[in-house]
């Protein structure tokens, strides 16, 4: 073959053909696009708002150091690197898929039957700024890893975390030291998956199942 | 070779003035961005990610556009972006292994002897090349821009895209021969 026709056969494959766009994707950058772009401001009226940005500022920090700040998600992972203090629940005879424990509105999900990880206790803690956190252990072979649900408001999310979005499953992955971190929300509530794996997609897929509509996110 | 694209006279002249980026015309150019973002990232969650973050980025105030057209302002924000990424994930060293699936799709013109196994082997290739010439085959090639507007985009000389995308283009070339022949 020429350098000509191999040239052109490389640019029309790919100018015709590409990866399709998902369509989870293609629908969160139309409600992007729908939001309305901030108009930009007069420049005369900057002095005036850096002014009241510093003032505004100065008030939010004083007001945060006087009521404390929420637990952050590093904070909320670090009871699945505790001990247990009471027992593993047992699997909830109804609902195969979930254990007999909840929290917050969170029900735990079984992981036995699916996937070989056994629930080997749970503990609670207190964390910053009032909440509560309930976390069940499960484990795999010499592997352990705690689910925590944190009461109260979702937490902010962490910076410098990579999404996914895995079963309609929108989640933050990071690494803390050797731990894996995997938060997402249910319920409205705050989950955090955290533990030594092999691999992270572990954790993602843990996280991300569904039991066919049996575990309600 | 590629061609360059002609742009009419109302075209030219309507660059010259300049407008505002319409936000409500961008998700129509989703298609052309996620196969860029696709072609320069490793994953396709990286690519998600990318063109969402450009998205969000552009549109974070109004966006005046003189002499580009939109896709070519949005490959210059998408590389940019990717730039920022790229610096922020190697400063997390971080290793994600997930099973990597995507569905390809062709355009009603597509050569019909094109199968998915070529088209996964060119995007491997362009991932195997150099940083300016996997950007410049994305412009033209994947992007669809014309050397003048991938020469602005790139911020490189028209001269500079022709070379590099001959060279883009003889490598994947060689990879389809070798790999879906």
């Amino acid at each position: 073959m020429s350098a000509d026709t191999g040239h052109e056969r490389v640019h029309r494959l790919l100018s015709t053909t590409g990866p399709a766009t998902p369509l989870a994707l293609r629908e969160r950058l139309a409600a992007q696009a729908e939001r309305p772009v901030r108009r930009a401001r007069p420049r005369v009226a900057l002095a005036g708002a850096v002014a009241t940005i510093a003032v505004a500022a100065v008030l939010a920090l004083t007001l945060v150091a006087g009521l404390g700040n929420g637990p952050t998600i590093a904070e909320a992972a670090r009871p699945s690197a505790l001990a247990a203090t009471a027992p593993a629940p047992a699997q909830d005879a109804r609902r195969p898929a979930l254990l007999r424990a909840s929290f917050a509105g969170v029900s735990y999900p079984d992981w036995n039957q699916q996937f070989g990880w056994r629930t080997t206790g749970r503990r609670h803690d207190s964390l910053d700024g009032g909440r509560t956190a309930e976390t069940v252990f499960y484990q795999h072979t010499h592997h352990r890893i705690g689910y925590t649900v944190v009461s109260g408001k979702p937490l902010k999310r962490p910076g410098h975390a990579q999404r996914f979005v895995v079963n309609g499953l929108q989640m933050l992955a990071y690494k803390d030291g050797r731990r894996d971190v995997v938060t997402f929300e249910r319920n409205g509530r705050t989950c955090v998956l955290a533990g030594v794996v092999h691999r992270r997609s572990t954790l993602v897929k843990l996280a991300s199942w569904k039991a066919d509509g049996a575990i309600v996110f | 070779m590629g061609r360059v694209t002609r742009q009419t006279q109302s075209q030219r002249s309507s660059q010259r003035e300049g407008r505002l980026l319409q936000a409500e015309r961008l998700p129509d150019h989703a298609d052309r961005l996620f196969r860029a973002a696709y072609a320069l990232c490793d994953t396709s969650h990286d690519a998600e990610d990318l063109v969402q973050e450009t998205y969000a980025r552009v549109l974070r105030r109004p966006r005046f556009i003189r002499r580009d057209g939109d896709l070519a302002y949005l490959l210059r924000a998408l590389r940019n972006t990717w730039i920022a990424m790229r610096r922020a994930k190697a400063a997390r060293a971080q290793t994600v292994e997930l099973g990597e699936e995507v569905d390809w799709i062709a355009d009603p013109e597509a050569d019909p002897g094109a199968t998915a196994l070529e088209v996964s082997v060119a995007y491997a290739a362009m991932r195997e090349l150099s940083d300016p010439l996997r950007e410049t085959i994305v412009a033209v090639d994947v992007v669809g821009l014309s050397y003048r507007e991938a020469a602005r985009a790139l911020r490189i000389r028209e001269g500079t895209v022709m070379s590099r995308l001959f060279r883009a283009r003889e490598r994947v070339a060689a990879a389809l021969e070798g790999g879906a022949s």
